[in-house]
């Protein structure tokens, strides 16, 4: 579908799923390189205008034998909200309406399983995802195929995966589902041996109730309507990274772009920036900028009468701008193979929505 | 959207142009941690589940490759 | 508009070409320096099995194989049997440190230029070429099965080790 059209193969009667076939055919040839053996545990503790979020993660990715490894990723968001309108960061459950003025609390859990297997030069990865809260559920079954060519100069991947979710916000009679097909493809490659650079399409269509149902929006005459969204949103993004290493300062520049748009009339722009500098043999800092825009979606107001067909009061559809930017530093140990990692970031949105975020991590690599 | 699609196709076959542009001996560098995209999955993770719900978009990469010429 | 899919699939299809030497070639010769500096010749172990293994630190396949190549060595080192591990880090730091983990059994030649892994032109890290008694390029091993290669090398090497000088 978006593949073909993005290429411009639609006109020529070549269905999306054609293509997706010839490239999985010429995928299926025959590598091996198992992944990283390790075992993480991330805390990530978020600080927003009247949010807290603190989200423990732990990673274990272990071969099973020569050419089979899996991955298991458990996850648990702990949101605590004071007011109201940011649903964000955790995307677990928030807050009701801007005169509400209670604390809400909920934990969004999430377990993820993968088994990824690999023969000569390919690699295929299954995985499955499972997210709840007390007013959401998702499933999601995701497989990717990946080929290294070129001696390994390239990398060629295509990935979908499919979101069985369920959402009973708390001003929903009765719960809905919602449905996602998402496609991915990518390339990686080596330009030199200072520098790698990776271009990525994405495609997704979700279908169904795509809201929270725990907004409401204040009218402009008085009183308050339900959220009403559309029940379909064809989504697409390509994105470009570059990383280049400095030899003669030990260090590596990365430079990432995505463009985005949707058929709810968002469209976006990525920039993005990170230095990388070595510090001794062992430890590496990171120092990172980026920034964002989008437009308005079709039906976004600043205020409604109530009789349109879409309204919402979320600023996820409102035109934005934010900036990110922060510092993170990694050290390796050589006895236990330990690696650890603390982060800070600064975010910052026009809507006026800004906050902390802190990571500490640490890994044991096997 | 012709343009964007135009500069896509444009970018990768400028990506393949140098399609055995290192021999395996010569990925030192590339194999670092910082030459890595989302070097730590799980923080790439977190980041992009934040800004998610935080902002109208998503997507755009999928998976890093590459590393080293090794096996 | 058919011209773009065929451009894009041509793309893709275009062989890796680099330089690798063959079974049947002459092993291309080489001066080395092992850890203590001193000098080491290839033309000097012939009428040997010599045993080369491309490696460098910062290949996990590589640090999979080197306990293996230590075993297989020490298995084998009072026959006619030479084994040199050519190393192609860009620090001699960086092969002190992993050898100070995995104290070498072999012979560790430096090569952090990578002029004498670019003659051999392996095609993976690591790779091994087992060398016969005339100098010839007799098997080639790219990468590193855990489970197989270890029994190959010892089959192949006692091969050639029967071979006349």
């Amino acid at each position: 579908m978006g593949v073909t059209k993005a290429l411009g193969l639609r006109a020529q009667g070549l269905k999306g799923s054609s293509v997706l076939l010839m490239i999985f055919v010429y995928l299926i040839l025959p590598y091996s390189a198992m992944a990283d053996e390790y075992v993480s545990t991330d805390i990530n503790y978020y600080k927003f205008d009247g949010l807290t979020v603190i989200k423990p993660m732990i990673t274990l990715n272990k071969d099973l034998s020569l050419n089979t490894s899996i991955l298991l990723r458990a996850t648990l968001d702990n949101v605590e909200a004071q007011t109201t309108t940011v649903d964000a960061v955790s995307g677990a459950t928030k807050t009701t309406t801007s005169t509400s003025n209670t604390k809400d609390e909920d934990n969004r859990k999430n377990l993820t399983f993968g088994v990824t297997h690999a023969i000569s030069l390919y690699k295929i990865d299954v995985g499955y995802d499972y997210s709840r809260e007390k007013d959401y559920t998702s499933q999601t079954p995701s497989i990717q195929l990946s080929r290294d060519l070129f001696e390994r100069n390239t990398t060629l991947a295509i990935g979908y995966s499919h979101n069985f979710d369920n959402v009973l916000g708390k001003y929903m009679s009765k719960a809905q589902d919602k449905g996602s097909n998402n496609y991915s493809i990518s390339l990686t490659q080596f330009i030199s041996p200072i520098t790698v650079a990776q271009i990525g399409y994405t495609y997704s269509h979700a279908t169904g109730y795509l809201g929270t149902g725990n907004r409401k929006v204040a009218l402009s005459g008085g009183g308050e309507s339900d959220e009403y969204l559309p029940d379909s949103r064809k989504r697409e993004a390509i994105g470009v990274r570059l990383a280049q290493y400095i030899t003669p300062i030990n260090s590596a520049v990365h430079l990432i772009y995505r463009w985005y748009r949707d058929d709810w009339w968002i469209k976006s722009n990525t920039y993005g920036i990170q230095y990388y500098q070595y510090i001794g043999d062992n430890t590496y800092m990171r120092l990172e900028y980026r920034y964002y825009e989008q437009e308005k979606a079709f039906f976004y107001k600043d205020s409604y009468a109530g009789s349109e067909q879409f309204i919402t009061s979320s600023n996820l559809y409102s035109q934005l701008s934010s900036h990110l930017y922060g510092v993170k530093l990694v050290h390796y140990l050589r006895s236990p193979n330990i690696s650890t990692e603390v982060k800070y970031e600064r975010y910052r949105q026009s809507t006026g929505l800004d906050g902390d975020i802190f990571m500490f991590g640490v890994k044991y690599h096997f | 959207m012709k343009l964007v699609r135009l500069l896509m196709l444009i970018i990768i076959a400028a990506m393949l142009v140098g399609c055995a542009a290192t021999s395996p001996w010569q990925r030192e560098h590339l194999s670092k941690p910082v030459m890595q995209f989302d070097h730590n999955k799980e923080e790439a993770i977190a980041r992009e589940h934040m800004l998610g719900t935080l902002e109208g978009s998503a997507g755009g990469f999928g998976v890093g490759g590459g590393g080293c010429g090794c096996n | 508009m058919k011209l773009r899919l065929f451009l894009i699939l041509i793309l893709l299809l275009i062989p890796a070409t680099a330089f690798s030497i063959s079974i049947g070639e002459t092993a291309p010769d080489f001066v080395l320096k092992d850890m203590e500096g001193k000098e080491v010749l290839l033309k000097d172990y012939k009428g040997k099995v010599v045993f080369i293994n491309f490696w460098a630190t910062w290949c996990s396949p590589c640090k999979k194989e080197f306990p293996e190549l230590n075993k297989f060595y020490e298995t084998y080192k009072d026959n006619d049997l030479v084994v040199l591990a050519v190393n192609s880090d860009l620090k001699k730091g960086s092969v002190e440190d992993f050898l100070t983990k995995y104290p070498a059994k072999m012979t560790v030649l430096l090569d952090p230029g990578a002029k004498i892994v670019g003659s051999y032109g392996p095609r993976a890290m690591p790779t091994s070429y087992i060398i016969d008694r005339k100098g010839v390029v007799r098997f080639i091993h790219f990468g590193f099965d855990e489970k197989n290669d270890p029994i190959k090398w010892v089959k192949e090497v006692k091969e050639l080790l029967k071979e006349e000088k």
